[in-house]
Order: structure tokens, then C-alpha cells, then sequence
């Protein structure tokens, strides 16, 4: 039950830097060519595996990859970080692929070097399952099987509140960095989340702002008011926010600047957005803001003409929100994520597959909406 | 790239063309299913950025605490003597204070409130007095409803000495500062407070309450809408705020006599229509009514050869004749044809 199917063979390592990527995978990654990757490893200084066999060929393993991303992101001089942004992916219904979307983009965002954190916040845990961390491993069974603690969830966004009732703990305890420090920054859940529901209750009971409680730690954060917890050094904090309108919720797309709403075109879900825009406008009429909605279609299938008229009605009502980019249905994407069996995010898996080119495109064109780069 | 699937851009290119409204029918799809369920717009227009909404919140918090009047509920509360320590009291034997101004609790946040009751336990006794052999809350409604709604029997309370113009105050005060209190309750309160004398001026309930002096004026302006559309507002006391408030005062300097569509709209408010676009929507109807009432007020009268001879208008308590391009009558003829027409009927038009 435990993540141990590699584990235990390679006892040295956590599992999530076991699968090695050759250069000519590492440059489709990167979306440069081999040479190139090989140049800049070694202009980088970054330590890479050799193969034990006769030949030499590199092995890549994912720290590797994202190390390399960074230094390419800080060597290119035309690229330059113009502003952070916080988003929120956040869909009123299950099913639509949120959460593999969120990690995909996720990962994505730090291959183009861009410091990324991504938190999540539904305490079923499945974001913190795709970064290959099961919520429910206690640390006396990871000490069994041989698992490096750091494996183990101890702690999740409510740990980073300066009023959490069993106190704040520091942002390097809280995160976990699946594929190495210039990867992507995770802020696990687990089961336990669900108490800072009830901890916004209480504030709004105590007649506090309780939704304005997320602003209020990323601006802290950002600005160095919290002590350990330096937010500062992001350029991109995502949340994967749970379906339910909570306060945690609401409190997550108060903070972010934009709310992606990946939309399933294989069901009715012109419904779904109607409602998000309603919530959007109540909230807009209660603190004179909202996140800007973006619109991505999931699941897209050309040849079914029921999908292409949903997807007609929803573009001609939601023009403007609506990113001109969708991610096809495809078999590529893993049907269930499951604590048996780890898997990296498509994107990083399958390179060169049709759903990590349209997660590549769905990427760029989220980047350039944001206005991240100047 | 996958085999046998089109390239990145060539899929691009297909969503854009495909999809674009206009270009379905060039494709050969069948045209787009005109949506059935009326769509609901994000919010578009200005809105405040997150540092604004930070500084704005701080600012709050600020104001919070450095109102420092001694007439704030929990200083207020804790200068009253106190009858023994903490202790449980029955949940039968408490009852509202009655000068709570909240009109309505919110059902699902009562329920919340139980179940964070449930979990956490209670972490703030309630707040009440002796009245007789029974006790009456000064401050913990919405907690004692949440009890009872989760079977309690008795809750923890500190027990107060107090006389019914501290007890008003203190309802008073304690509620204001409530998230989920309307602002139109809100001004209620501030209206109250101003009555019975606990401050003289908008900017003196302001620091008294800690609020802004426009936050006060803003919340009593609600108080001095129209009673047809104030009874909406005592139904559903949260049904619009202050912004909806302002759009409604605008529109009635302009159109003082469309009182009765304001209503309309209101009614459309309460049945659940968006507030953001109350404004569109009353210009569309005054807009369509004028160009209706344009269209069905011209009657023409035409001959066998299917000329116009004469054109009737009506506009505003008046009938207005013109005649046809060369016509055979003078418009003394015309004039003596009308006046015998409404002799005629002069009997059906007679005053009651």
C-alpha cells in the first residue's frame, strides 16, 4: 500500500528521482536540441550520472533537468520576470481533470525556469499524490519499508498561519520539493486540512475578514512580515483549490490575480461556468474584487460533434475569458492516481506525447495571459 | 511528434476555426445550439488589486483597534460586574435579548457554527443577564441557536449585571461588528444608536463602532429608500447593499416617475437576478417601451389605391392628425370629420 514498488530496490533514493531522462528527452523538455542540452549541462557545471555501460550516455535524472531549466532561464537575458502572479485552478465540478492539469502546469512553469509553488488545498490530497507524496504514509510504516521521512506529510497551508491553534511552522518545513529545489515547491495536504475551515469559521465569527486570510499570508509573505516563511522568491503560487465553495476556497481565488476553470467539453458544463461567474460577481460585489476568469477547454475531441457545439456555446458567451488553447482527450493521461504506483506528470513523462504538447501550449498561452514574462 | 495526429499548430488552428461561431456553418457542422439557459457574465470593469484589498483589511484591523472609546462590546462587557465565574447554564431558560436588531440568521452558517461547535467544543462563553428566574443574552445568538441545533442542552455563559440601557448598547454594539449582519440591518443599528442618544454624530458612531464615517452614512442612506422598495429589504434584509442602493438613488433623481419599474426590478432582484446589472437592464426596458410605444401609437389610415391620406399620433395626452401628401380635403374639412366622430361618442368618454 505503501510507495514501495521502487523504493524497495533502490533503497538509496526517494522514488520520485528514479526515472533518468537521456539528453535527446531532456531537450524535447526543454524544447531545445541535444546538442544544446549537453553544451549547457556542462557550462552549468551540473553533476549528471553517467550509464555504467561502455558508453558514457548521459543520464538526467529530474533534479537534473529542472536545474538545467533554471540556468537556461537565467542565461536567457530576453526573458525576464516582469511581475509574480498568484491563480487558482478551480473547477465548481469534479471529473474535469484539475488536478492533473495543476501539476502538468505546474511543472511546466518551472521548466521555463520560473520559480513555481503550488499548493494544495483540497485535503483529499490527490495534488500531493500526483508529486508522488501518499498523505496517509505515517512515518512508522515509511521507517519499515525503508522510506526517507521526508516522504511522510506532516504538515499543509494551514501550518503556515501565524494563528494556527498548534502554532506556525516555518515555509522549508511545510513544502516539499518533489523534483529538486528548482522544481516546483509543493505545500502538501492531508486529511487534517479540513480543520482550517473551521479555523476561517471562527474568524469570521470573531467578526475578522476570514476570506481576506490567504491575501493576508501571501502578501506577509511576499513582503517579509512572517518570519521563515519568505514567499518572496516566487514567481508563480498556484493553488488547486477544492470543488465545494468553502472559505477556503473563496479565500484562495480573493488572493489570486487569475482563476483558471478547465471545463470538461465531454459533458454539459456550460452550467458549471455560469455558476463560477456568479460566484466571481458575488464576490466582486462584496470586496470589489475577483480573480480574472480564464476558460480551458479539457478533453477536447474534434470529431465528436456534440463536444465541438459545447464548444462553440461556451466560446461565443465567454469570448473573452476563454484561452485560446485546449488539451485533447487522449489516452496518454493515466485514468486514476493511485498510491501504488508512482507516476510523473504527463509532461514529464511522455515528452513527446499529444496531451504534454497541448499541456506545453495550454502553458505558454496561460504564461503570456498573466503577463508573467516582460 | 505522435504519429498520425496533427501538429500543434494544425490543432490550433482547427479549435480556432472550428469553434469561432461565425465559421461553424463554412466547416459544414450543423450551426451552434443557441445556449437555452440564460449565461451568467464574470464581473468585468474596475475592481481593486490584492495589495489594495491587503491595505484595506489592515486598515480595518487598525480601526478596530485603535477604537479605544470604553463603549465597545467587549470592554464594555468586561466593566460589567460579574455574577460568579464562568458557568453552564440551560439552554431552556435563555431567552433573545430584545433589542437584537438582526432580522434573519443564515441557516447554513448556523449549521457551520454547529459543527464547528461539535468539533472544537465552545471556545467564547456567550454573554447574559438575570431577568426574573430566566436569563436574557446580551451577546451569543447565533451560538445558542447553533446549540440548540446540535441537541445541546446547556451552554457555558458568563453571567452579567445589567440594566436595559447597557443592554442595549451592548446588543447594539456587539452585532454591528458581525460579518454577516446586512448592511441594511446595519444601518438600523446606526439609526438606533443615533435615537437613543449613544452618539450625536455619523463620525461619532463611526468611531464608536469602528467603521468609517462613509461606511455610517452610506449604510443609513438604505434606511431612506422608498417604502415599496424598503419592504423587500425588511423580507430579505441582504438582498442588495449599498452599491445596489446607489444605482437605485441615481436612477430615481433621473426618472422620478418610474418608481414602479424600480420595483419590477427589485422583484427581479429577489427572485434572483444579478444585481450588477440592475442599471442595464432598466435603461433596456425604458428604452424598448419608448420604442414600442412609438410604433404602436402611429396609426395610418390609407385609401382603395393604398395611399396614406391621414397619419394619427399620440404622444402624451394628445392626438395629433397629419395629412396625406395631396389629398382632396382641407384640414378644415378633416377637423370637422374628427369633432363629429367624438360627438358620437361623447357619451362613452362623459366623466363618471
Amino acid at each position: 500500500m505503501i510507495l514501495t514498488v521502487i523504493t524497495q530496490n533502490t533503497t538509496r533514493e526517494p522514488l520520485t528521482t528514479t526515472k533518468t531522462f537521456k539528453a535527446q528527452a531532456v531537450a524535447s523538455l526543454l524544447g531545445t536540441s541535444g546538442d544544446t542540452v549537453r553544451r549547457d549541462v556542462d557550462e552549468a557545471g551540473i553533476q549528471v550520472q553517467r550509464q555504467d555501460s561502455s558508453i558514457k550516455t548521459r543520464l538526467f535524472s529530474i533534479e537534473n533537468i529542472f536545474e538545467l531549466a533554471r540556468y537556461r532561464a537565467q542565461k536567457n537575458s530576453k526573458r525576464k520576470v516582469k511581475k509574480s502572479v498568484t491563480l487558482t485552478v478551480y473547477a465548481p465540478k469534479g471529473g474535469v481533470g484539475k488536478t492533473t492539469v495543476t501539476a502538468n502546469l505546474a511543472s511546466l512553469f518551472a521548466l521555463m525556469g520560473l520559480n513555481t509553488l503550488v499548493a494544495d488545498l483540497d485535503f483529499q490530497s490527490n495534488l500531493t499524490l500526483s508529486f508522488g507524496y501518499d498523505s496517509e504514509l505515517s512515518p512508522e510504516e515509511a521507517k519499515d519499508a525503508n522510506i526517507p521521512l521526508d516522504q511522510c506529510i506532516e504538515y499543509h497551508i494551514g501550518h503556515l498561519f501565524p494563528n494556527w491553534p498548534t502554532g506556525q511552522i516555518p515555509l522549508d518545513s511545510v513544502i516539499k520539493k518533489p523534483y529538486g529545489a528548482c522544481g516546483p515547491h509543493l505545500v502538501p495536504s492531508d486529511v487534517s486540512l479540513d480543520r482550517l475551515d473551521t479555523l476561517l469559521t471562527y474568524e469570521a465569527l470573531e467578526g475578522r475578514n476570514a476570506e481576506t486570510a490567504i491575501n493576508k499570508l501571501l502578501k506577509d509573505g511576499r513582503g517579509g512580515k512572517l518570519p521563515g516563511i519568505d514567499l518572496s522568491q516566487y514567481d508563480i503560487i498556484m493553488f488547486d483549490a477544492p470543488p465545494a465553495k468553502n472559505r477556503v476556497t473563496r479565500s484562495a481565488l480573493l488572493a489570486s490575480d487569475f482563476v483558471l476553470a478547465p471545463i470538461s467539453l465531454e459533458k454539459f458544463s456550460t452550467k458549471a461556468v455560469s455558476y463560477l461567474a456568479s460566484v466571481l460577481t458575488e464576490m466582486n460585489d462584496q470586496y470589489g474584487r475577483n480573480p480574472e476568469l480564464l476558460i480551458m477547454g479539457n478533453f477536447f475531441d474534434q470529431n465528436r460533434p456534440r463536444v465541438l457545439q459545447q464548444l462553440s456555446t461556451i466560446r461565443s458567451a465567454y469570448e473573452d475569458c476563454w484561452l485560446n488553447a485546449s488539451i485533447r482527450r487522449s489516452e496518454d493521461f493515466p485514468k486514476t492516481l493511485s498510491s501504488d504506483e508512482y507516476e510523473l506528470p504527463l509532461c514529464l513523462s511522455k515528452p513527446s506525447s499529444i496531451g504534454a504538447a497541448d499541456l506545453r501550449v495550454v502553458a505558454e498561452a496561460l504564461i503570456k495571459r498573466m503577463g508573467v514574462f516582460e | 511528434m505522435a504519429k498520425n495526429h496533427p501538429t500543434e499548430q494544425d490543432f490550433l488552428k482547427m479549435v480556432t476555426a472550428q469553434t469561432k461561431p461565425n465559421d461553424v456553418a463554412s466547416t459544414g457542422l450543423s450551426a451552434p445550439a443557441k445556449p437555452t439557459m440564460k449565461l451568467n457574465r464574470p464581473p468585468s470593469g474596475p475592481k481593486i488589486s490584492t495589495e489594495e484589498l491587503y491595505n484595506q483589511e489592515l486598515e480595518r484591523e487598525q480601526a478596530k483597534d485603535n477604537a479605544t472609546s470604553p463603549a465597545r462590546a467587549d470592554i464594555f462587557l468586561n466593566e460589567l460586574p460579574s455574577v460568579g465565574e464562568v458557568r453552564k447554564v440551560s439552554l431552556n431558560l435563555i431567552d433573545d435579548s430584545p433589542y437584537q436588531p438582526r432580522l434573519r440568521y443564515d441557516p447554513i452558517k448556523l449549521d457551520t457554527l454547529g459543527l464547528s461547535l461539535q468539533t472544537a467544543g465552545q471556545v467564547e462563553p456567550i454573554t447574559v443577564r438575570i431577568i426574573g428566574d430566566r436569563f436574557e443574552l446580551l451577546g451569543g445568538h447565533r451560538r445558542c441557536r447553533a446549540a440548540r441545533s446540535i441537541g445541546w442542552n446547556e451552554i457555558d455563559a458568563y453571567v452579567k449585571e445589567c440594566d436595559d440601557f447597557q443592554a442595549e448598547k451592548i446588543a447594539l454594539l456587539q452585532n454591528e461588528g458581525r460579518e454577516d449582519l446586512s448592511e441594511y440591518e446595519r444601518g438600523k443599528v446606526y439609526k438606533r444608536a443615533l435615537e437613543r442618544g449613544f452618539a450625536k454624530t455619523q463620525t461619532e458612531l463611526a468611531s464608536m463602532f469602528g467603521c468609517s464615517q462613509p461606511t455610517v452614512s452610506n449604510c443609513m442612506k438604505l434606511l431612506s429608500l422608498p417604502d415599496e422598495i424598503k419592504s423587500f429589504l425588511e423580507a430579505t434584509p441582504s438582498l442588495f447593499g449599498t452599491a445596489l442602493a446607489k444605482v437605485l438613488f441615481d436612477l430615481l433623481k433621473d426618472y422620478p416617475n418610474e418608481l414602479p419599474l424600480l420595483v419590477e426590478g427589485i422583484q427581479r432582484v429577489a427572485n434572483g437576478a444579478e444585481t450588477t446589472n440592475f442599471r442595464t437592464w432598466f435603461m433596456m426596458k425604458i428604452s424598448s417601451r419608448n420604442r414600442g410605444s412609438k410604433k404602436k401609437e402611429t396609426s395610418v389610415v390609407t385609401g382603395k389605391s393604398g395611399k396614406t391620406l391621414f397619419t394619427a399620433k399620440v404622444d402624451n395626452g394628445k392626438v395629433q392628425i397629419s395629412l396625406g401628401e395631396g389629398i382632396r380635403v382641407d384640414e378644415q374639412t378633416v377637423a370637422k370629420w374628427v369633432i363629429a366622430a367624438l360627438r358620437e361618442r361623447a357619451d362613452q368618454a362623459d366623466i363618471e
